[in-house]
């Protein structure tokens, strides 16, 4: 991994078009800003992964646990009735 | 055309019903092409099914069917898309997590739906960073 160090304000610029600048700095952690492309999503890591790994585990779904779940929500909504 | 699923079987769909995903979808970034797919005993699921992998699908769902109140404003994802967010028409759906044998348990990710562009056939799912919804909402409480 690259390592660099900047100060407040300074930024550094990763190919073209993103530019990353160090914003505050506190004990604990460093505000950042971003400027990207809109192509480019920008997430935190945790985020990111999270969402990954929620895809992941849809896309292993069984079908007779959907049928399953979805009378599941319509007995669901049929009670809301 | 015809594709193998490993849901549903075999499947005829029609080739302008396809949505391309351009960036893919996190996980999976190099399927890019799906159709949505609904059988009448998974109402009111429907399956978002890649059309280059059959043993690739996601379970989603309308999410104001257990949410009313759920909206996606444009403003989460002009970032990520240069729709015409006036003139064409955009589908929301949130991907299902059903648990094997424990459907009971089942949860869905309300913090990053996909988003479908119906008059250009394209789909990107977008995550709502600014909300509180949960990318992990039990459906049955």
């Amino acid at each position: 991994m690259l390592i660099l160090t900047r100060k407040v304000g300074e930024s550094i610029v990763i190919g073209d078009d993103i530019v990353i600048k160090v914003v505050e700095t506190g004990k604990n952690n460093i505000r950042i800003g971003i400027d990207a492309p809109r192509e480019i999503t920008v997430l935190r890591q945790e985020v990111y992964e999270s969402i990954q790994q929620e895809n992941i585990l849809s896309s292993k779904g069984d079908k007779f646990d959907i049928t399953r779940a979805a009378k599941l929500i319509e007995n669901k909504e049929s009670g809301k009735k | 055309m015809k594709i193998q699923t490993r849901q549903f079987g075999e499947v005829d769909i029609d080739a302008d019903k396809i949505i391309n995903m351009p960036s893919g979808i996190p996980g999976f970034k190099d399927k890019k092409r799906y159709v949505v797919l609904q059988k009448e005993e998974t109402v009111p699921f429907f399956l978002y099914q890649s059309v280059d992998d059959s043993n690739l699908s996601f379970v989603v769902l309308d999410p104001t069917k257990v949410m009313p109140e759920y909206s996606i404003e444009k403003s989460d994802f002009e970032k990520s898309v240069d729709w015409a967010f006036e003139e064409e028409e955009i589908s929301c759906f949130v991907i299902v997590t059903i648990p094997n044998g424990n459907p009971e348990k089942m949860t869905a990710n309300f913090m990053a739906p996909l988003v479908i562009n119906n008059d250009r056939k394209q789909g990107v799912q977008i995550v709502l960073q600014s909300s509180n919804y949960s990318h992990k909402q039990p459906l049955l409480k």
